[in-house]
């Protein structure tokens, strides 16, 4: 069943991607040079609006949604630097890489070939990585860390920086936030 | 110019966020870059067979490695690795199919030179395969390299981790494009020998 389950998600994640443009490094050049913001717009909109329709799920129906937290500690920036060298240079990410397979793209090859590399070599130097300050935390208030409260998983739930107000309302305003800056956001901020 | 084909930023939007939805409410959210670590393994192990060891348990497989990335969260890679049949693997593979699906009814087709050269990457450099491929190659070695020191890509991180209003995904994403986008800047431009 799970199969069955991969095989829909993943394809109908690959058709999106497709559809939206995603899979096309020319696309990709542009939103980071801002010279085309149509993948700005797409990906503002869906986050805000995921956002939003999980938490209110998560409301009326707690248990529903299969959360899953990453840990803040400082790797995850540095690690953010390193993979947005790597985003300019490729015009391609993980997803769009194997997606770009999938209407013939040559290049993508070479970029997936790059990825299992560059896996390869940080396997090699994760044990000297874990002993930096790179796995410092960064926040006290723990490792798991969100800004709206009500995200539980395996029955505990993650400290939140804004415990006080019901997650819903942070939701509301940080994805209604993200959904107007979508259909503000002009077609281009700079020639190509 | 690019394909005709695309759906215009609402609707595609639309449909990824339900994409999303459907991924966290069915079985757990959106990621990829996770299954280069487990493919790395299937590689490593068949190269040296001692990078995956298996020990029984009380009727249960125990997965652990030699390589701490590989042994880290019980040895999820390898044994992931051991059983490639597992909802990660199949979900990334199906993205490729998903998108074949897409080409077929009527979504973007890429005409051969854009297949090896984008028409973005040409505006800059003109038709270059060889720049090409290197700039994706290094581009793909970075990416996953950080992508996975982080804990995530584009889509764990940001589509996935941001939605759950993540901070660590936050951090990701300022992280990305904070060089990102200068380095774009810098490369992508008109340079003055360039037709």
């Amino acid at each position: 069943m799970e199969i069955l389950l991969a095989v829909i998600l993943g394809g109908a994640f690959g058709f999106v991607l497709h559809r939206i443009g995603a899979t096309n490094p020319t696309r990709l050049i542009d939103m980071l040079r801002l010279s085309d913001l149509k993948l700005e717009k797409v990906i503002l909109f869906s986050i805000g609006l995921t956002m939003i329709t999980i938490f209110t799920i998560n409301t009326f129906f707690p248990g529903a949604v299969h959360f899953s937290i990453r840990t803040a500690y400082w790797g995850v920036f540095v690690g953010g630097l390193i993979f947005g060298l790597g985003f300019a240079l490729s015009a391609l990410c993980p997803g769009t890489g194997v997606a770009a397979l999938g209407e013939g793209r040559l290049d993508a090859v070479f970029y997936i070939l790059g990825g299992l590399v560059g896996t390869f070599l940080l396997a090699l130097s994760w044990d000297w990585l874990t002993q930096t300050a790179l796995f410092h935390l960064v926040t006290d208030l723990g490792a798991k860390v969100t800004l709206a409260e009500g995200v539980v998983r395996h029955g505990r739930e993650m400290p939140a920086v804004f415990d006080s107000i019901p997650g819903i309302f942070v939701a509301l305003i940080f994805g209604g936030a993200l959904i107007a800056l979508a259909f503000i956001l002009p077609q281009k901020l700079r020639e190509k | 110019m690019y394909p005709k084909g695309e759906w215009n930023w609402l609707k595609g939007g639309i449909a990824l966020a339900a994409v999303a939805v459907a991924a966290f409410l069915l079985v757990k959210p959106i990621g990829v870059s996770t299954q280069f670590a487990v493919v790395d393994t299937m590689i490593w192990e068949i190269i040296d067979p001692e990078i995956v060891q298996v020990r029984e348990e009380n009727g249960h497989k125990v997965y652990s490695s030699p390589n701490a990335y590989i042994n880290k969260s019980q040895a999820s890679y390898a044994r992931a690795a051991d059983n490639p049949i597992n909802y990660g693997l199949i979900f990334v593979l199906s993205i490729i199919g998903g998108v074949v699906l897409s080409v077929l009814t009527g979504g973007p087709k890429p005409n051969r030179e854009e297949r090896k050269v984008p028409e973005g990457f040409q505006r800059y450099f003109g038709y270059n395969p060889a720049l090409r491929y290197t700039l994706a190659f290094i581009g793909g070695v970075l990416t996953l390299y950080g992508a996975r020191l982080a804990g995530g890509c584009t889509s764990g991180h940001m589509i996935s981790g941001i939605s759950q209003t993540a901070v660590s995904s936050l951090l990701f994403a300022a992280g990305v494009f904070a060089t990102a986008i200068p380095l774009a800047i810098w490369l992508y431009r008109q340079r003055g020998g360039n037709q």
